[in-house]
């Protein structure tokens, strides 16, 4: 079924211009989608349509068929979780353990059930350790780490994940690429909003480009890598892999720019020359 | 809580209040506060409403006035209800609640069209230390800071299935502890980090400080005195007689 924009507009009470303009998008099941843009270009607003925290001002937010006007936050938060960008801003349980069963306890989990949940949330996201610290001893990387556990706890089926690499560094992007492909796997619908093109650059989804609330690109990252002039446009450097085919020549050719083909062109160059 | 936060947030306006220097307004402010206090019948007090109406009207903040008066109604009401339950007068229950309203409006022709910025300045006139006028200019400062945390921290516990309008009494109050406590978390994080950068730019607590704005009584700020005290005397002067 999905999550379904129609035709959604929105405007912030006591302002007067849209911060989305005429959003038609359909994200599947099981998708994997990223959504890039600078700075006020509206991708938190449109993210906020999913789970219900926004109601379009016009237009309707379908998701699996339910129109997002006609249900609580709580009950779509269920099926579609957002994790908003420095979501460890939000804890407030005295240990990881309660931070991570506060939001099982919210959808009414039976009791027997939460600890094994919890157990293995944990474990999985390399925290079982500190199961009895306070979320606010650990390092940024752990709560950042933290925060995903507490929201995926509940297995949604769709993940929602504002700037998720931001202020970490290049280990903990790295066990987080890890973490989401792992969701991508399990057939999961993951959807990312970032500024980070390298982060993106890695699960190579399909791409939507938002420039001042609307959407100007919707396709494969791949395709939108090679336009420098949208990128350029939406203050977004191409990653460097695609920088550099670029300038090597390698862009306009329809293979995908990886880094397996790079090194080959390299190897092949270096050889030529030799 | 977001609505009604915002509603005291300042926004300058250019408007003839908010050119006034802010030690006059403050006398202003409390000049008016005399008449609540003199007064306690609904004919002597009810008029004095009048002058007040007029500056916020001047200070274009009448509105945000009213509003903030339609927030705080659940409040009045509860107190009228009481008053009346123990004094059986709807009348003199009402007085109260007058006084409050008077009360609010005077201290809002201040509050409503002064920058933060100038209370600093106010408060240093007054000869306060610098710790406290800092502190509460700061502490205004932060107020709209604050109402954008507060709406982060609501639409993230929202997202984790937090229903805040579930429950009886307690559990509604209850509820409000996932936003409480990281907000109070945040808030002293964020003064360690406001110290520190104060700190950096180099502002020391001790040392003597020269003044970069100082703030000097202009003609236009006499006049504004002159007519509002005058209104007062005579108003208070013109009942008592009566």
């Amino acid at each position: 079924m999905g999550i379904e924009f129609k035709g959604v507009y929105y405007r912030y009470p006591e302002t007067n211009t849209d911060v989305l303009r005429n959003i038609w998008l359909e994200i599947g099941e099981g998708e994997a989608v990223a959504i890039l843009g600078d700075n006020g270009a509206g991708k938190t607003t449109l993210i906020k349509h999913m789970n219900g925290l926004l109601k379009p001002s016009k237009g309707d937010v379908y998701v699996d068929g339910v129109n997002t006007r006609e249900v609580e936050v709580s009950t779509l938060a269920r099926k579609v979780a957002l994790v908003f960008q420095y979501p460890e801003k939000m804890f407030f349980s005295e240990t990881v353990y309660d931070e991570v069963s506060f939001a099982l306890k919210n959808f009414g989990f039976e009791k027997s059930l939460i600890p094994r949940i919890v157990e293995k949330t944990l474990k999985t996201f390399w925290l079982w350790e500190y199961r009895d610290r306070s979320p606010y001893t650990l390092s940024g990387g752990e709560q950042r780490r933290l925060a995903l556990a507490s929201i995926l706890s509940w297995d949604p089926k769709y993940i929602v994940l504002d700037e998720p690499t931001a202020g970490q560094d290049a280990i903990q992007r790295e066990i987080l690429t890890h973490l989401i492909n792992r969701k991508i796997g399990e057939g999961k619908t993951v959807i990312l909003v970032s500024h980070d093109v390298e982060f993106i650059a890695e699960f190579s989804p399909r791409t939507i480009l938002l420039k001042d609330g609307e959407i100007i690109f919707d396709g494969e990252a791949d395709d939108l890598f090679r336009r420098k002039d949208l990128l350029t446009k939406s203050g977004l450097e191409q990653p460097t892999l695609y920088q550099l085919s670029d300038r090597l020549g390698l862009i306009k050719t329809d293979e995908r720019v990886t880094l397996e083909l790079l090194v080959e062109y390299i190897k092949k160059v270096i050889q030529c020359t030799k | 809580m977001y609505k009604v936060a915002s509603v005291f947030k300042y926004r300058y306006m250019e408007t003839l209040l908010s050119k006034i220097d802010p030690r006059v307004k403050i006398l202003v402010s409390v000049l008016y506060v005399f008449p609540a206090i003199l007064f306690s019948n609904m004919v002597q007090l009810t008029p004095i409403l009048i002058p007040i109406i007029i500056n916020l009207k001047a200070g274009k903040v009448l509105t945000k006035y009213l509003k903030s008066l339609l927030y705080l109604s659940p409040f009045l009401i509860l107190i009228t209800l009481l008053n009346y339950l123990t004094m059986g007068n709807i009348i003199s229950a009402l007085i109260p609640i007058l006084r409050l309203i008077i009360l609010i409006g005077a201290l809002d022709i201040f509050f409503f069209t002064t920058d933060p910025d100038d209370f600093i300045l106010t408060m240093e006139s007054l000869k306060l230390p610098l710790s406290i006028s800092l502190s509460f200019a700061l502490a205004l400062r932060f107020i709209p800071a604050m109402i954008e945390q507060i709406n982060e921290i609501v639409e993230a516990q929202l997202s984790r299935g937090l229903q805040l309008d579930k429950g009886n009494f307690i559990t509604r109050i209850k509820n409000y502890i996932p936003i409480i406590i990281p907000l109070v978390i945040l808030s002293i994080k964020r003064s360690i980090e406001v110290a520190e950068s104060l700190e950096i730019r180099g502002v020391h607590p001790k040392a003597t400080r020269t003044k970069y704005i100082e703030l000097r009584i202009k003609r236009r700020d006499l006049a504004y005195l002159v007519i509002n005290t005058a209104i007062v005397i005579i108003y208070i002067i013109l009942f008592l007689l009566l």
